[in-house]
């Protein structure tokens, strides 16, 4: 073999007009095998699938409501840039169902549209992937750009695995590009170009790519934590990440819950002090306590990422004198309450677009900036500070406690869906708790 | 194992073929690690043929070590899931997964040495066979090299590190090992930079200083190699980083990797980027640049300093052997987004340390897709630069800056190619 045919790789060809429809294509829908037909073997990978985001993508309600508001809004490009993801193999055979026809999503469930489009990133989307992709740049018009390199339908798929079991059923081939962290592209890297500025909309690979040790060498991969080993040797495929399946009542039976919690409580790490501001055993009447606290990320991306400006993590402080009543909070909120934003104190990471007018908006479509400074970046190290003044109305200790939280979803993104609004559910990701004794000086 | 392929691929780049051979030693060859094929690529330029090395050393099975200290102590990554879900990992998702990265050449003792990133391993070949003598393992990612000939010395640095600790290299020392003995090298005593991550790294000609600064910690350091490894340091930008042992520090600079001309001149590239300021949560875009610092003072002095924009990410680079030039590769931000950030430029810079305000020459073509290694043949004339995401070796003229040709290593973004060597001819 040499160089030329290391280079070689197959895949089925389509291409898009300027509005995005497809001019030609040489993918049929029938080419992709439905994730039913791959249970009748691969039962435990469809179980875990099956509880997967990427099986939910097109069954979410939240999804369904935000592709119909580009319908309303941004029509054509605005719901085809959202399905080039949420299933690609609409997109790619000109499958665009018409999303007008279905109420709810029930409706569109039960509808007669194939269900490997319902799938939405379904079996064969991954495993008849041959070369890696690029990341979607969305220009002007905000076109679906997305690249897939797919050859479905031969009877061909790929996979990580270097010397697969020959079977009856479909030929298996092993490709390197499953290691790679790129392989995730083109759906979790996404900027936008208005008016020659890059937008980095959601850009989780970008991310991970300037966590340098992360770029060049593929440590701690996506798959690694998304995907981790399991101990006979498959790859998990619950593709763990943030989101769940809202509409459990209650929200601990979704079938990620578990997942997802644990995913972020190894995500980030709490401490008291910071660098060599320590936090005092003591402190006296009329003295300003400053609390110092360190937050480290152990996570080889932002925290919040992907649609990070959907997303909140922040810090819940609850300070408590004695007699339990309470001298600082921040953070403090219900699952279906808002943050105050007004909190001078209050430690926020997320992102914010904003939109032509300088409101802020959560379309992609209607995106001309974005303000990406509270994010907390990957394996980055920050301080927060809580100030307090001890009045001699305080006595014996203070009992501080600190937890870092984290949601989906910021509430208000969920007012069309109150079902679902109070199902959502705020993670804890890591908690600390000390005291400090105040000194009587009387 | 070692390949022949003879069905290579130059793909001409607006040149004649012809007009570039014309000038060129039709036996110029180049080294190249093929990072993510796990292989190194030995490319006859002219011929566009490349042999083949495929790097696969003994490694290690991690997912028997079930805590912490075992994995870390066996080159393998811990990978904290919170709970029983914790388990140990080999780096990059493979256990078969080597990563050559770097590569040096002794010319004097016909060996050549590559180091594996993620397998942790330094392997020795012979210059005339091509055979693997022997290898030994250094563990927690080595990088770049450094070679004494005289004393048959190996100076390895560190990959930058991921920030927990826990990924990427978690040492602050520069490996030394011994390679006198023609058939096993031997580890020294390493030398400490006190910041994790230390990655670049140049040694003086008689071997009597080395200087290596942090990724992670934007420190440049000195030893004296023969008297009791004495060390000294300076932090690289004035006003940042002036606590050495501050557990966080700044990492504004970035800095990647350095060379030494007239045994007193360091030029060191700093990639910089993006940085976020944690105190005012803005965030910063600081230019890439080089640095040009005298070495022979104490403290070492900044002589002065070249910027580029912030996308830039300068990363290795290569000084003429013929004239006062520096070559450097421009890495350029995330490829597809920042299309037009990567290339390759030439500055040139005074003996008293200044580089001219403009640089020479700045080549970016539309081929280049995330650039790394870079070196440069014996006369000066050509410029060997590597692709990482492209997968190619882009020849240059060193002279204007124009691209030549571009030889295809493998597959696009699957090859990630690195280091480069240029194999002297005398």
């Amino acid at each position: 073999m040499n160089s030329d045919q290391i280079s070689e790789y197959t895949e089925k060809e389509y291409s898009l007009d300027e509005n995005g429809n497809i001019v030609s294509t040489e993918i049929s829908i029938d080419d992709f095998s439905s994730a039913i037909e791959c249970k009748e073997c691969h039962e435990t990978h469809y179980e875990e699938w099956n509880r997967s985001m990427h099986a939910y993508s097109m069954k979410d309600p939240v999804f369904f409501t935000c592709i119909k508001d580009e319908r309303d809004n941004n029509s054509p490009h605005g719901e085809r840039f959202c399905i080039q993801c949420h299933s690609p193999p609409a997109l790619v055979t000109e499958n665009l169902f018409d999303i007008d026809a279905y109420a709810t999503v029930e409706d569109f469930l039960s509808s007669n549209v194939s269900e490997v489009i319902k799938e939405g990133v379904t079996c064969d989307v991954c495993h008849s992937y041959t070369k890696l992709s690029q990341t979607v740049i969305a220009s002007d018009d905000s076109l679906a750009d997305a690249k897939f390199h797919l050859y479905p339908g031969e009877g061909i798929k790929y996979g990580p695995i270097e010397d697969p079991m020959e079977n009856q059923y479909h030929q298996s081939e092993y490709s390197p590009i499953f290691h790679r962290s790129r392989f995730c592209l083109p759906c979790h890297n996404m900027v936008v170009e208005r008016d020659n500025n890059v937008i980095e909309a959601e850009v989780t690979i970008t991310e991970w790519n300037r966590v340098t040790g992360a770029g060049m060498s593929e440590s701690m991969s996506c798959q690694s934590c998304h995907m981790p080993l399991k101990a006979n040797g498959d790859h998990l495929h619950t593709f763990v990440g943030v989101d769940i399946d809202l509409r459990f009542d209650p929200i601990e039976n979704s079938p990620l819950y578990d997942d997802v919690s644990a995913m972020l409580k190894s995500a980030v790490e709490l401490k008291f002090g910071y660098n060599n501001i320590l936090l005092p055993e003591t402190i006296q009447h009329g003295a300003i306590l400053n609390i110092p606290i360190t937050i480290t990320s152990v996570t080889a991306h932002s925290i919040p990422s992907g649609t990070s400006f959907n997303r909140e993590a922040w810090l819940e402080v609850i300070i408590l004198d004695n007699n339990l009543d309470t001298v600082l909070q921040s953070g403090v909120v219900e699952n279906t309450e808002s943050l105050n934003l007004a909190d001078s104190s209050l430690t926020l990471f997320t992102s914010f677009l904003i939109d032509s007018k300088n409101d802020t908006t959560h379309s992609i479509m209607e995106t001309y900036g974005i303000i990406d400074n509270n994010l907390l970046q990957g394996f980055v190290t920050v301080p927060a500070y809580y100030n307090i003044t001890i009045s001699n109305e305080m006595v014996g200790l203070l009992d501080m406690q600190v937890r870092m939280l984290f949601r989906a979803f910021k509430p208000r993104l969920l007012q069309d869906h109150p079902d679902l609004l109070k199902n959502l559910p705020i993670f804890e990701m890591a908690s600390i708790r000390d005291t400090v004794y105040i000194q009587n000086t009387q | 194992m070692k390949h022949i392929y003879f069905g290579i691929i130059c793909s001409m780049m607006m040149t004649s073929c012809d007009l570039f051979e014309s000038n060129n030693d039709f036996s110029d060859k180049v080294y190249v690690a093929l990072q993510g094929l796990n292989k190194i690529g030995i490319v006859n330029i002219n011929s566009g043929i490349v042999e083949e090395i495929d790097i696969n050393y003994h490694s290690i099975d991690c997912s028997g070590f079930n805590n912490a200290t075992d994995c870390a102590n066996n080159g393998c990554m811990w990978h904290d899931m919170g709970g029983v879900n914790s388990h140990c990992m080999s780096h990059g998702d493979s256990h078969s997964n080597h990563a050559p990265h770097f590569i040096s050449i002794d010319h004097s003792n016909k060996y050549w040495f590559v180091t594996t990133m993620m397998s942790g391993w330094v392997g020795r070949y012979s210059l005339n066979t091509g055979d693997l003598i022997d290898t030994i393992f250094v563990g927690d990612s080595p990088a770049l090299m450094a070679l004494d000939e005289n004393k048959q010395i190996l100076y390895v640095s560190r990959m930058m590190l991921m920030a927990d600790g826990q990924h990427g290299s978690q040492t602050s020392f520069i490996q030394t090992i011994d390679y006198s003995d023609t058939e096993k090298m031997e580890l020294k005593e390493p030398l400490d930079a006190t910041i994790q991550g230390p990655h670049a790294v140049a040694i003086n000609s008689d071997g009597s200083k080395l200087f290596t600064s942090t990724f992670e910690g934007d420190w440049l350091y000195k030893f004296m190699l023969e008297d009791n490894y004495i060390r000294y340091e300076v932090p690289l930008e004035t006003g940042y980083s002036e606590d050495i042992n501050d557990p966080y520090p700044t990492k504004r600079m970035k800095p990647v990797q350095a060379i030494l001309v007239e045994d007193s001149l360091l030029i060191l590239s700093c990639s910089a980027g993006k940085w976020h300021d944690i105190y005012s949560g803005i965030t910063h875009k600081i230019p890439g640049q080089v640095h040009v610092w005298n070495v022979n003072s104490e403290p070492m002095e900044l002589k002065d300093t070249f910027l580029f924009s912030w996308d830039s990410r300068p990363w290795h680079l290569i000084a003429s052997p013929t004239s006062n030039r520096v070559f450097v590769v421009l890495k350029g931000e995330d490829y597809d987004i920042y299309p037009n950030s990567d290339g390759v430029a030439c500055l040139s810079y005074t003996s008293e340390g200044m580089i001219n305000d403009e640089h020479e020459w700045i080549t970016r073509e539309e081929i280049f897709e995330e650039l790394h290694g870079i070196d440069i043949s014996d006369d000066g004339m050509t410029l060997y630069v590597s692709g990482f995401v492209d997968g190619k070796l882009h020849v240059l003229d060193a002279s204007s800056g124009e691209l030549k040709k571009s030889i295809s290593l493998g597959p696009q973004l699957e090859t990630q190619a690195a280091g480069v060597k240029y194999l002297r001819q005398n």
